[in-house]
């Protein structure tokens, strides 16, 4: 029997191995863990314009390239399948992403997806794979980023561009990181021109240069 | 006729099923080249486990043997202790991959591409096979 239910850190790894996938300029339409029927075992299905266009040997090619870049993750190569926009479980999953425009990620409860039986199934919202700058970043760029930023030492106070992935943006320096409420990692800025910290969930942010 | 049960059957049954598949290839047979071809890492992968139960001293439990009936290649892969080798060896991970979303259910299913059997076909051949057959 596979396992029961999806953990937190698959979903996390999850979203950072399709961000890394988008970053590299791979086409997704969508991506979603789905636990089938079958087996009993959760999958990450990635849909990507790749498998059509170039097939599938270039497809995983892609994907170990994107995989090989992220650290210890929860997310091994034997969980991400991937399937090109025209095949029927593809087909079904950006259907449901069209019904929930929302940036939070949908659990479906629907028990077929194409012609597969699910049990369960977790969709990412398309924020994670539809960049709207050019700049944007991973969230593992962007923790980077942020550390080498707070790692500056002393000296002149000098502000950053922070684009958001709601399309907002402001001009701040990070000075610390915390678990703000649900566990969410929150970056705390000084922004130009305010007393007050700016605290942001770091998976709102988009980009930082 | 005869009955499939030995480990030199079972190699004798992957060489059919690969020789089969490739005359499907040749003569542009997607579906059929892309379903019969699956087979033939079944059967490697079952040469392999029927290995390494011969160096044991007891019986596989119940899970074991219906396992080893199946045809779920991800499954017999790890029947065989060969999943965290493979899905770590970056000189055959890729092909993996590939040919991990085979499944018998492809016998129900039409329009595959000439990529789509090519791609396997390949990884099967030029990839698994030998890898497996290199740890049997």
């Amino acid at each position: 029997m596979g396992q029961v239910a999806l953990v937190d850190e698959q979903i996390a790894d999850g979203r950072r191995f399709v961000e890394r996938f988008a970053a590299d300029g791979n086409i997704v339409q969508a991506a979603f863990w789905v636990k089938t029927a079958e087996e009993g075992d959760w999958f990450l299905y990635v849909v990507t314009d790749i498998y059509d266009s170039d097939g599938p040997a270039a497809a995983y090619r892609s994907v170990h390239r994107s995989l090989g870049k992220l650290n210890n993750s929860w997310v091994s190569s034997s969980e991400i399948k991937v399937i090109g926009p025209k095949n029927p479980i593809a087909k079904d999953a950006v259907a449901i992403l069209a019904r929930f425009t929302g940036r939070m990620a949908t659990w479906y409860g629907g028990r077929s997806l194409g012609s597969m039986l699910v049990e369960q199934t977790y969709l990412y919202p398309r924020q994670v794979f539809t960049f709207t700058q050019a700049n944007s970043m991973t969230t593992e760029d962007i923790n980077r980023k942020l550390i080498e930023l707070m790692n500056r030492g002393p000296g002149v106070w000098q502000p950053h561009h922070v684009g958001l992935k709601d399309g907002r943006s402001f001009q701040g320096s990070p000075i610390s990181l915390g678990i703000g409420p649900n566990q969410c990692v929150e970056v705390s800025f000084i922004e130009d021109g305010v007393a007050a910290p700016r605290v942001i969930r770091l998976d709102e942010i988009d980009s930082i240069g | 006729m005869t009955t499939i049960t030995s480990r030199a059957d079972f190699e004798q049954l992957m060489d059919l099923r690969m020789r089969e598949a490739k005359l499907l290839l040749d003569h542009q047979n997607w579906d059929g080249s892309y379903y019969i071809v699956g087979y033939a890492v079944e059967f490697a992968l079952k040469v392999c486990i029927i290995s390494r139960l011969m160096k044991r001293n007891s019986c596989p439990d119940k899970t074991f043997v219906g396992t080893f009936y199946q045809h779920n290649l991800s499954s017999l892969c790890k029947l065989a202790e060969l999943d965290m080798e493979m899905a770590k060896d970056p000189s055959v991970n890729v092909q993996w991959s590939i040919v991990q979303e085979w499944s018998e259910q492809s016998r129900y299913e039409v329009g595959k591409t000439e990529q789509e059997a090519t791609d396997i076909y390949e990884a099967i051949e030029k990839g698994v096979l030998p890898w497996v057959k290199s740890r049997w």
